[in-house]
Parts: C-alpha cells; structure tokens; sequence
C-alpha cells in the first residue's frame, strides 16, 4: 500500500514537473501541519544527519545560535559535550568532555566576539567558554550570599546576559534564587528563591531565564517557574512584576524571537516522565497563540487560559527551543532515548 | 535532473506519511468522583482541529463505528469507559479507560464504625471517608485517604434491615515507593443477628515485587460472593506487614491507605 502510494505519488510529482508545478505547491496542499493560527509547522523529526556512533547525546538539554547560523546544543555526555551542527544537521565542530551536568547553554555577543555560558547542575559551577571551548571564565557557587550551606545545594540551570553585559544565572534544581553578577563575576544581587505555587516573588523549579526587552521602554527578565505552570516577569534589579499563569504545561526556559516567547514544554502532565510534552508559543502580550503538537489555545471570557496538554505524540520531553531567522523552530529533548533535536518548519502561508 | 526529481518524490512521500508516524495522544477527561449514587456526568475533550473522539460504556474497545462523543456523557450504572482521539492524519491514540461504580442510596447502612484509628495525618472524617463515595487525589494528605501504619482495617457496616450483598469494592492506593502497600489479607464476615457470623469471602492479595515498586496506582479490590440477605458486615482488611529486604524501609511496617468501600 505505501509502496504503491510511493510510486503513484512519484509518478504524479514527475508529471507535474513536466507540466512546470512548482514545488511550493505540494507544500501548499500538505495537509500534516502541526500548531495553530499563524504559526504552523510541518515536522522534520529526521532534520539531524549525524551519526550516533560517532556523536552520541544523552539529554539534549539547550541550543543556542551563532552569527554564522551554526546551531549549538549542549549535551550531559561527556564524549562531546557541546556539538555543533550547519543548518542541513550535520556536526562540523565537537567539544567539551568535562561536563557531566551540562545544561544551560546562552550565546552572548560581546563586541562582535561570541562566548557560550555554560552551566553545569552536576559540578554546581558556571562556565564562560569562547567558541572554541575554552573556559575563560567560572562562576563558583555563590558562597558569599549566605543562602547556600554548601555547593551541592546550588545547581544552575540557565544564566541570561543583560545587554551591559551583567550575568544572571538561576539555581532551577537547587534553591531556586537568580544570582545577578557584574560581567567580571561579582555578585550583585541575589533574588527570587523557592515558593509555593502562589507566592510571587518566589520561584518553583527555576528552569529558565531570558533578557525581555520586547517593550523597549521596560526591559526586565522572564523566568521559568516549571512546577507551577508559570512564567514570571522581573525587573532587572530583581522586582516582581507579574505572573503569566500557562496551566498545564511545565514549561522550560522562554526564548524570546521577535515579539514572541517559545517554550519547550516538557511534559503537561505528572510525572516527570509522561512523555507529554509539546511547543508553546506567546504573542507579544504573553497570550498563547500556537501550541505545537498540544491542544488549541482556548481562554475564556474573562481571559483565562484552559489547560494545555499533548494531542499529537511528535515529542517526549522537550527541553529546548531554538527559533532560527526563517522562525523554523529546533526541539532539543530529554530522556527521548538519546535522539537528536527535530526540526519544525514553519510554514508561511 | 532526474536525481533531484528523486528527492522531491522522497520529499512528498515523507511529507504525506509524516503524520502518520504519529500517535495521538489520549483524550482528556473531567469528573467528580468514579462513585456515584444516581448518575455522574463526564466530559471528554480533544483540542485538536479534525480530530473526534470515539467511546464505548461497555468495556469494549472504540473504533470508529463507535458513538462520537459530542456531549457530556451521563453515567447512570456501574461501567467501564473508554474513549479514544481519532484523525486522519494521524495513529489513533491509546484507549483512555476510566471505571465508574454506582452504589444506590438505599444501600447506606444505617451504622459503621472502625475498630481502629487511623493515623493523625490521614484520619480524613473517620468511617465516614470510607462511604462518601468520594475518590481520594494524588495528595494522599487530601482528607479522602485513611492511612493506617501497620494496623489493621476492620470495618463493620450495620443494617436495620436485611440487605441483599453479594460483594464488594476496595478502593485503595498502591504505592511501594511511598511506603504504601497492598494488604495481606482481605477478610470479609456477614451475619443475620449480629451474634454468629460467616465467612464470606477471604482474599490473599500477592506481594509486589521490586520492579513494581516505582508504580503508583490507584488500586480496586473486587470481591464476590453467593448473595446473601444479612444485617451485619464485617470487613478485615490486613495491612502487609513488615516492608521486605528489597525495599529502602526495610523492617518498618508498611503502610495501608483505602479512600472507600462499597457494598455490591
């Protein structure tokens, strides 16, 4: 049946190239696409041409972007920590070895000079490394605010760079504080910390953090608090400012592209290990417009979100996004048994 | 040329086969409670364009010549529900199975106690939590769990008047890992008088081994037995014991929780 389906499909695709159809119209009839409104994709779980053998990934924990399209993704095995893929998903650079809590991976810009911060939850540090791998710098537990008895206790998940260059990293599997450092590593504030669902200021399995400034005229950080299906909003000194309540879905960190926030969802539904995961994806007044291989965003009449879970098994456990500049979207997971990131393309209809 | 046609023909081929490497995920349901008096409403969802949702009260498995769910089911006996998302373009999801036990008002006995208390943290309101046909949550603190440490449960249900029983229905929690387990034993008495009792129905439940420990599962214990007309019902539930060599707490006495128990 599929055999015939091959033929006669390949069959009609060479007639109609006779006849001068232009491939986008194939695309244009493809019923299989995956989100809502603008944002619709058709999924490429096969996007990754590397070979396991030679480049094997335990989770896939975060991605990051460089200048050159270059997509980054941080893994915890230690046989390469961070791979490094071109845009048709194939590796061509491989580093890192030391790494057995890599987790956290940003791309920060420094006069035209790329570094990745890597934080790592198992050696309770956070690395500054140049493109090449290189440390060029640490940031050791935060000892000197008093709040931690001792290094196990801190296990840094993410860090994000304001644009004075000032570092903020947060303990999501530790305590759940943001540790705000000088770009030389001086620590300059200590906020947020672990709360019950509810308590505003206070975070719940911190897993992630992003510089927002989608709103030129107020900059501030949005902060994943995962175990209360929330995204919070900070100032840069470290004020609460709100709570964007995302019911059912234990979001990992926001990325923010354009005037939008993309999650990876890792799971919609306890436990940790369900395997219900999807994408979710924020417009610029933090409403759900799209949730890839979930339900249908639906609010009600006064505003509030229903709770989002899986429709569509295309994903277990998502970890991270990355967007790329056609806005194609890269899932990177954990605990999916060791599979490269899947790439959703967007389709521009 | 031809090379690149090829792929295109790969390209469309995988491009209409994508979905269906995909497996639906299984429709969401709300409800109160799986006990019920008279009827219980329960509602289904799918969020997915396209998608419907197929469902059966009988046990058996939806397909697509089963009812399409379009409303709020309303449940008015004892039944099994299984409902499964279906779409073109994808694999239909697994089966969601719920079941639903009705227990008529005029089976309320008209006393019940319990010969032991439970612990302090999970007392809920006494015998009471046991017959408000109320489903405990996965808070096991909620106040719909009895929790005993290593004592025993022994319930006694009271008739004015003589009731036709043939059974019953354990609703209890299983969840090695927390320390609670299955009981050892489950023993049921009936009696006319209250005086001389008869053994119903006497029930040895298995041990779980070490690779179940991680399961948490709400658990049913269904016994049977040739109906009877009597007034008085005694029901022993035997708590495990002490925890065995494989699990962390080893020694200690396990733990029983049971959030209701209904006469059949």
């Amino acid at each position: 049946m599929q055999r015939r389906q091959f033929i006669l499909q390949s069959a009609a695709l060479t007639a109609g190239f006779g006849l001068g159809a232009k491939p986008l119209n194939i695309y244009q009839n493809d019923p299989i696409l995956v989100g809502h409104g603008e944002f619709r994709y058709k999924v490429d779980a096969n996007w990754c041409r590397a070979a396991p053998a030679q480049y094997p990934v335990k989770d896939c924990h975060e991605m990051a972007l460089d200048k050159q399209g270059r997509i980054i993704l941080c893994t915890n095995e230690t046989k390469n920590n961070i791979l490094i893929f071109n845009k048709d998903g194939l590796v061509i650079d491989a580093f890192g070895t030391e790494y057995p809590g890599a987790h956290g991976l940003t791309l920060h810009d420094e006069g035209g000079t790329e570094f990745l911060y890597l934080t790592d939850y198992e050696r309770h540090e956070v690395f500054k490394l140049d493109m090449k791998g290189r440390v060029v710098q640490v940031f050791p537990w935060p000892a000197e605010t008093g709040k931690y008895a001792q290094k196990e206790d801190y296990r840094p998940t993410e860090t994000c760079i304001a644009p004075n260059g000032d570092v903020y990293v947060i303990d999501g599997y530790g305590m759940d504080y943001v540790i705000h450092y000088s770009p030389e590593g001086k620590i300059k504030n200590i906020f947020g910390g672990k709360g019950k669902a509810g308590e505003a200021g206070k975070l719940n399995n911190a897993h992630g953090i992003a510089f927002d400034a989608r709103n030129p005229a107020s900059p501030g950080l949005l902060i994943t608090s995962r175990a209360e299906n929330a995204l919070k909003r900070f100032s840069l000194d470290g004020t609460f400012l709100e709570s964007i309540p995302l019911p059912g879905a234990y979001i990992c960190r926001p990325v923010v592209h354009g005037q939008n926030v993309y999650f990876a969802v890792l799971i919609s539904k306890l436990p940790w290990d369900s395997g219900s995961g999807f994408v979710c994806i924020l417009d610029k007044n933090n409403r759900v417009v799209s949730n890839p291989g979930g339900s249908a965003p639906q609010y009600n009449g006064e505003g509030l979100l229903s709770p989002m879970y899986q429709t569509i098994q295309i994903f277990k456990h998502p970890h991270d996004v990355l967007i790329d500049p056609d806005e194609n979207i890269y899932v990177a997971q954990w605990n999916a048994g060791g599979v490269y990131p899947m790439r959703l393309e967007r389709s521009h209809l | 040329m031809k090379k690149i046609l090829c792929l295109w023909g790969q390209i469309l081929v995988l491009s209409h086969l994508a979905g269906q490497q995909f497996q639906l995920a299984p429709p969401q349901v709300q409800y109160g409670s799986p006990f019920f008096a008279d009827t219980i409403g329960v509602a289904l969802e799918f969020a997915l364009e396209g998608a419907s949702i197929h469902y059966t009260l009988d046990g058996s498995e939806p397909g697509q010549q089963s009812p399409v769910y379009k409303h709020r089911i309303v449940i008015r006996k004892s039944c099994v529900l299984k409902a499964i998302a279906f779409h073109p373009a994808y694999r239909p999801s697994e089966a969601l199975e719920l079941r639903f036990f009705q227990q008529k008002i005029t089976r309320k006995p008209d006393s019940a106690w319990i010969e032991q208390i439970p612990h302090e943290r999970y007392a809920g309101s006494g015998v009471a939590t046991l017959l408000d046909r109320k489903k405990g949550s996965a808070n096991y603190g909620d106040g719909h769990w009895l929790g005993f440490d290593g004592k025993p449960l022994v319930l006694h249900l009271f008739w004015q008047k003589k009731i036709k029983t043939k059974g019953l229905l354990i609703s209890r929690l299983n969840d090695p890992a927390a320390w609670i387990f299955p009981p050892r034993k489950i023993l049921v008495k009936g009696s006319k008088d209250g005086l001389v009792y008869d053994i119903l129905m006497e029930k040895v439940l298995p041990a779980p081994s070490d690779a179940q420990s991680v399961l948490s599962q709400q658990q049913y214990d269904e016994l049977k037995w040739p109906a009877r007309k009597l007034r008085y019902l005694q029901i022993e539930i035997q708590p495990f014991g002490n925890l065995p060599d494989w699990h962390p707490g080893k020694g200690s006495p396990a733990w029983l929780f049971v959030d209701e128990i209904l006469t059949r």
